[in-house]
């Protein structure tokens, strides 16, 4: 069939469309999700997402959290006292994540912006520490959003990164998702059958268990650090590897700031808080416990640090620092930087009155 | 700028719409001299003047060899220079060590870049001054059309060796590309970069795991020995179907490089259909010249010898290689002295996977990182203990659709049909194969080409 040089220009513009469109058809229509492993960055957002926008269709007062690992709370503990607070605690944070990867979550499960009588950011720090890992280049940033990211979005979400092999690694992966999802679908291609399997448990269950979740029962009783001597005590049978661990995070130094973590949060809360401009939703900061024994000096209190600025705006609160100093305590976590059940179940409480405290009754 | 990168793609994309702006052909072939020279002065800027030198040398003596009645000087000036330096910058310090080993005197380690392409430019640049010497070919008049016949970018840095006949039919008698022409370049552009980047590095993965540290176990050995099998295969293949496609979207035909060589029934027919332009380089440079097989069959065992030990060593600097040449060139001759016919329907099944093994073997001492680790990995090979296997289930599905895809193109020709065929069919064809690099891709890793190297 002979072909003129146009037709053939436009059979390969289009075959470059197809491209894109199977991507899509794929991986943009939540054909997928059914058989995302839960498991993974990509599968836990997109989870979550799902569990809450099903949550949106029941009545309740919603509170929604976001933070990482370390805002160790329980929203069945926290839900508890629901009849005291009026609200209903919803967690939509995970491991690993930060206010980029929440950003865009949080303006998919609320585009109208009038689902949450508030949204509260657990930080393990208000005055824009430096933290170990580049927020910026976490490459991890592009699975946690890449169920959330749309064409729209790319060009901002590839510019927020510092390094051009992230910009354009974002850029791919947000045209063709594909790219980002591959390790899950090489595993679902691996044992086809067990995935089947879990997903038909998952997409029943998922939400449920995780709401059902407690924390580790195992603490840290025997800790100790003389800060004179920065000498630590272990908890009896640590192996050594732990111990340095230990050492490295507990007698660690403050990083000094290159307002490069400032940049990143003003950003990025700040889209959040604009999210939330004209609604009547509230939005809390709370800054986490630090760890099991309260450092001999905090950070130097910064005035103008990024989220102090933000909580100068209306409908947005700031928690006090040491709110939660009385949980720095060995007996309640279960690792340096994380609550364990007791450690969890005490601060969900506090944090539904602390929380009850800062933003009022519900509305 | 590796063929694999965004960087490139912008590259090669700048200069289509460029080269199809411009209106006069000369100022397109400019074009193109200008953005091969960038190409190639991308990777190390500072061997452009090596590049340069070897043009004008070879473009002066192809007109001496003309002109003159002693052509014979000139041509041996050309030579000498292609093959000295090439021979310096690949073999001095290979040559140092074997000075050291057999005198136990250390010799000088020279600090030594080989430039990009070098092995393949040159032998493009012999086979053109040789057959101007032989009146096969007449010498260029000009420069620039020289210049970029060595130094087209498609083809520059790892082939296909592109005769000087063919290179200049396209370019003096330049016509665009038909609408057949176009949409297969683009299919094989898809292809090369999913044969690299989903079949290659994925199985290079394997392969560098095991070969950069090889352990005990038979089938370790014999799965990362089939690994680098597929990722040579892949690799190369790859690179060579985007330097057609892109030269085929330029206007520019380029000789078939690899037809399905894993699917040869003999060792013979392997290098029919492996690296097509460089064998028939050496066939035509190398075998014949020296008496090929017009002389007896020792002669001919000789020269197939030679041939292929030389074809090994231009690969790279190391014995490994020279035993890989030799190797071939071993099993070529017991192929020639048992006369064995062309095998018809099901039987050359056994007679294609015994050529398989065997090439399969050979790949050990192109890949192992010398002679010993060589007789470590064929040691493991036959004699090892179980061990584990390197590739997984899907791994394995990608070499088993990999080869239903060389049986499909053997039986059906299905690039020429998807070519020629409807856009229905070619659509969601394209569609298909972006998939397949979408989810196999390694695209955090740039993983060079393997023949880069040479």
């Amino acid at each position: 069939m002979p072909q003129t040089r146009r037709a053939a220009v436009v059979t390969i513009l289009a075959s470059l469309a197809s491209v894109f469109l199977l991507d899509a058809a794929i991986f943009r229509t939540g054909f997928y999700l059914r058989w995302m492993e839960p498991d993974s960055s990509t599968g836990l957002t997109e989870y979550r997402y799902r569990a809450e926008l099903d949550r949106q269709k029941q009545p309740g007062k919603l509170v929604l959290t976001f933070g990482d690992s370390r805002f160790a709370y329980l929203p069945r503990v926290a839900n508890q006292f629901t009849a005291e607070s009026g609200f209903v605690f919803r967690h939509a944070g995970t491991a690993g994540s930060s206010a980029r990867d929440w950003y865009y979550l949080m303006r998919d499960l609320d585009p109208e912006a009038r689902q949450y009588q508030a949204v509260v950011v657990g930080l393990d720090d208000l005055e824009d520490e430096e933290s170990l890992v580049s927020r910026q280049d976490d490459p991890r940033s592009l699975h946690y959003s890449i169920g959330r990211l749309g064409l729209g979005d790319l060009k901002e979400f590839a510019l927020s990164h510092d390094s051009p092999t992230y910009q354009w690694a974002a850029v791919r992966g947000g045209i063709l998702k594909g790219i980002v999802m591959q390790e899950d679908v090489h595993d679902l291609l691996l044992r086809p059958r067990e995935r089947a399997q879990s997903a038909r448990l998952n997409w029943g269950g998922w939400a449920g268990w995780a709401y059902d979740y407690d924390d580790e029962e195992r603490s840290l009783a025997g800790l100790a650090i003389d800060w004179k001597t920065r000498a630590m005590t272990y908890p009896p049978g640590m192996d050594p590897g732990y111990k340095k661990m230990f050492n490295e995070t507990l007698l660690r130094k403050a990083t000094p700031s290159t307002g490069r973590r400032a940049a990143y949060q003003r950003k990025w809360f700040g889209r959040m808080v604009e999210h939330y401009r004209n609604s009547e939703t509230r939005f809390v900061f709370v800054r986490l416990p630090r760890g099991p024994l309260s450092p001999l000096e905090d950070v130097p209190l910064n005035p103008s640090s990024s989220v102090r600025v933000l909580a100068k705006r209306p409908r947005v609160y700031l928690g006090a620092p040491l709110r939660y100093a009385s949980l720095e305590r060995p007996e309640y976590f279960k690792d340096p930087l994380h609550l364990n059940r007791a450690g969890a179940h005490a601060f969900s409480k506090m944090l539904v009155d602390e929380v009850r405290e800062l933003i009022g009754p519900p509305r | 700028m590796l063929f694999n990168t965004a960087q490139f793609f912008a590259f090669f994309a700048a200069v289509l719409l460029l080269f199809y702006t411009l209106p006069w052909f000369a100022a397109r072939k400019w074009l193109l001299l200008v953005a091969s020279y960038y190409f190639y002065a991308s990777w190390n800027v500072n061997f452009v003047p090596l590049l340069l030198t070897l043009t004008l040398v070879d473009y002066f003596c192809a007109r001496w060899i003309e002109k003159s009645a002693k052509p014979r000087v000139a041509l041996i000036i050309s030579l000498s220079a292609n093959l000295g330096f090439l021979a310096f910058f690949k073999y001095t310090n290979f040559l140092a060590s074997q000075v050291t080993q057999l005198t136990g005197q250390p010799a000088r380690v020279f600090d030594i870049v080989l430039p990009l392409g070098i092995s393949f430019h040159t032998f493009q640049s012999i086979s053109y001054i040789v057959d101007v010497y032989r009146g096969q070919q007449t010498a260029v008049r000009s420069l620039p059309d020289y210049a970029l016949f060595i130094a087209f970018f498609p083809q520059l840095v790892a082939g296909p060796i592109v005769r000087a006949r063919d290179f200049f039919r396209d370019l003096l008698a330049w016509q665009a590309p038909s609408g057949e022409e176009i949409r297969l370049g683009a299919w094989l552009m898809l292809l090369g970069l999913t044969k690299k980047m989903a079949f290659a590095d994925r199985f290079a993965i394997v392969a560098d795991g095991y070969f950069g540290n090889p352990v005990p176990g038979q089938w370790t050995a014999i799965t990362a020995t089939l690994a680098f099998g597929l990722q040579i295969f892949f690799d190369f293949s790859g690179y060579t179907d985007m330097a057609i496609g892109m030269a085929k979207l330029l206007g520019f035909h380029f000789p078939e490089n690899f037809r399905r060589p894993y699917l040869a029934s003999s060792i013979t027919d392997f290098w029919r259909r492996w690296h097509i332009s460089l064998s028939s380089w050496l066939r035509d440079y190398l075998y014949i010249p020296l008496g090929g097989s017009r002389h007896g069959s020792w002669r001919t065992y000789r020269n197939l010898l030679l041939t292929m030990l030389l074809g090994g060593l231009w690969h790279g600097a190391s014995w490994n290689f020279v035993v890989w040449g030799g190797y071939h060139g071993l099993l070529l001759g017991v192929e020639r002295a048992a006369r064995l016919d062309e095998p018809r329907g099901w039987l050359r099944l056994p007679r294609l996977a015994l050529t398989f093994v065997l090439v399969m073997l050979g790949w050990v001492f192109f890949r192992a990182n010398g002679w010993e680790a060589s007789q470590f990995v064929l040691h493991e090979i036959f004699l090892g203990s179980r061990g584990a296997g390197l590739l997984n289930a899907w791994q394995c599905g990608l070499a088993l659709g990999a080869l239903l895809m060389a049986l499909a193109e053997d039986r059906w020709a299905v690039t020429e049909r998807l070519a020629r065929g409807p856009a229905w069919l070619y659509v969601p064809a394209f569609a298909l194969m972006g998939l397949v690099l979408e989810i196999f891709g390694v695209f955090d890793q740039a993983i060079p080409f393997v023949y880069f190297q040479f």
